[in-house]
């Protein structure tokens, strides 16, 4: 049988400007982020046929995405990893940082600092807007086990931020 | 002004995103390409085969099979009459035994059950343990298992950092391993040559294979240290093909289905249970040496690593201890220094330290599922011939109260 191909376009142009973001705010760079979607999407090409529904495919391919995020943090020589500090870009660097440089800067600096599952967390909890129970789903650990690690990525945010960036954001789920 | 939600600080974050188009081709077109590399290495491991089988009439249509669904699709499970009776009637047994048998060598195939003249009774979680026969009716154990990887542990690397291992039988000899696009393989022989083992994960799930030569008893002799083990079992690169196709098979599983193993409170509350039986075993009351009954060390809740262990002393005068841990995971030893024992990944084994103890008989029980190992001792102030048999009898009852405890998928809550 072969791989439905047009489904899978279809998913592509419709979901892959939304995996890119959460990819860039899980590496810290675009760069990063569009190695991390080419890898999410190539591994669910090969597992297309077993998506068993569309409505699946979304929560499948940042499955998938997470793994490979996750697994690209405990082995470094494999892929590149976000730095601590973002470098200096000198003209015609990415042009995020035309934007909102100072926000954007200070904020993925500051995610740089933040554990990698705890970084995961914040971004799926306050970016992908899922909750507890698909976070854990998605990071295959226990409940109680996101909340610790969100509470502690915003603790560490906010250590980072300084508090008054960050003073309104509570663990309410 | 209010202060910013952190959705508000991705949002502004975001705002200078490339602005490529989404060209839906490009993603296909590194698909296929992935998928083409996939079917070139099948290919060229089959031709292999070809070569030192010569038989490719036998072994062809699988080789070319580029849909590679010989694992069975769907929820369902298949007919278990189509399977050795290792694997039943569990849909990840068979997805395994699938990928397992299509990755032998032609001229390997399952040793019928009824030689050994045991009732083979499939165990509970996803691995496969058979024995094989190659060729002329060599045969040899090979066990397979499948569990997801763990992202929060530090990697395993046996071939360069076997830790508590090192020096004894558990370490991993002629060892070779590597990272090829985001698969890690590791393959070495351990056991004095007698086993050889390959390790392969990636970032969803870790497939660990190992297989057994008898030692030859024909004379009587044992093979000396460094001899190779017979060249009618596997290669390494014939097990790291099983585990290639084993990791495939399991890459659309849910992690939860890969997991299993025994709830440590589970074990502790079922205790009395085992506390009763070595009373009738021994014939006698027990006292607790502990302060606890058992001692319940959890190392890791959510993987439910870790010890219960309790020791007694009877009334008439035997001590019995009896520990069970369950290790983080397959592929990584765990050593339990008090009593000198490491689960390595082709069982129990005893590491350098050990005090010799007389009128005392101890060792490893049987595996409980696939992380979990059990240990009992069993002593007596003077010489008395039952301890042999007590011993036996608290192997067994700690084997007949474990059992049935192991989940898979393994539930905590």
């Amino acid at each position: 049988m072969a791989i439905d191909e047009a489904s899978y376009r279809e998913f592509v142009l419709v979901r892959r400007r939304g995996l890119l973001r959460t990819a860039y705010l899980l590496t810290g760079d675009w760069h990063g982020a569009e190695d991390l979607v080419q890898e999410t999407l190539t591994k669910l090409y090969l597992s297309w046929r077993r998506v068993r529904s569309r409505e699946d495919a979304p929560s499948y391919a940042r499955r998938i995405m997470l793994n490979a995020y996750v697994d690209s943090t405990r082995r470094p020589w494999r892929r590149e990893h976000a730095v601590a500090v973002l470098p200096e870009r000198p003209g015609g660097g990415d042009p995020a940082d035309a934007a909102d440089p100072d926000t954007r800067s200070r904020l993925m600096t500051a995610l740089a600092g933040v554990p990698p599952k705890q970084r995961a967390a914040l971004v799926l909890r306050f970016w992908e807007d899922l909750s507890v129970e698909q976070v854990a789903d998605l990071l295959d650990c226990s409940t109680g086990n996101v909340k610790s690690q969100t509470a502690r990525g915003l603790d560490r945010l906010r250590e980072l931020l300084g508090p008054a960036q960050l003073a309104a954001i509570k663990e309410v789920r | 002004m209010t202060e910013p939600t952190l959705r508000d600080l991705f949002k502004k974050t975001l705002t200078g995103e490339p602005a490529h188009p989404v060209v839906a081709d490009e993603d296909v077109s590194r698909g296929r390409a992935r998928k083409q590399r996939m079917r070139r290495n099948r290919i060229a491991g089959g031709v292999a085969v070809l070569a030192v089988a010569g038989l490719g009439a036998a072994v062809l249509p699988a080789v070319f099979d580029d849909d590679r669904d010989t694992v069975a699709s769907g929820d369902g499970a298949g007919d278990p009459a189509d399977y050795p009776p290792q694997i039943g009637a569990d849909p990840v047994k068979q997805r395994m035994w699938d990928a397992i048998e299509s990755a032998l060598p032609a001229d390997v195939e399952v040793a019928s059950s009824e030689e050994s003249g045991n009732e083979v009774v499939p165990a509970t979680g996803p691995s496969i343990d058979v024995t094989l026969a190659r060729g002329s009716g060599v045969s040899f154990d090979l066990a397979v298992t499948l569990e997801p990887a763990r992202t929060d542990l530090p990697e395993y690397r046996p071939c360069t950092e076997p830790g508590q291992l090192e020096g004894t039988p558990g370490q991993w000899l002629n060892c070779e391993e590597g990272d090829d696009g985001g698969v890690y393989r590791a393959a070495g022989d351990l056991n004095d040559l007698h086993t050889s083992a390959v390790l392969v994960e990636d970032d969803h799930a870790s497939v660990t294979v190992h297989w057994t030569v008898p030692p030859l008893d024909v004379s009587g002799d044992q093979p000396a240290p460094g001899t190779p083990p017979a060249a009618s079992a596997l290669d390494h690169a014939e097990g790291e093909a099983i585990g290639d196709a084993v990791l495939e098979a399991g890459a659309d599983l849910e992690s939860a289905d890969l997991t299993s193993g025994v709830e440590l409170a589970a074990v502790a509350d079922a205790w009395p249970e085992l506390t009763n039986a070595v009373k009738e075993v021994v014939g006698a009351e027990l006292t607790l040496v502990n302060t606890e009954d058992p001692v319940v060390d959890l190392q890791d809740a959510e993987h439910q690593a870790g010890i219960v262990r309790a020791d007694y002393v009877s009334d008439n005068g035997f001590e019995v201890e009896i520990w069970f841990w369950q290790q983080p995971r397959v592929s990584e030893p765990m050593c339990v220094k008090l009593i000198t024992q490491c689960s390595s990944v082709m069982g129990v084994l005893e590491v350098p330290g050990g005090a010799l103890m007389v009128n005392s008989v101890s060792g490893p029980g049987a595996p409980v599922g696939m992380r979990g190992n059990t240990w009992v001792r069993v002593a007596s102030m003077y010489p008395d011939e039952r301890v042999e048999a007590i011993f036996g009898d608290v192997l067994q009852a700690v084997d007949d109260l474990l059992a049935p405890q192991v989940q898979s998928p393994l539930d905590v809550g």
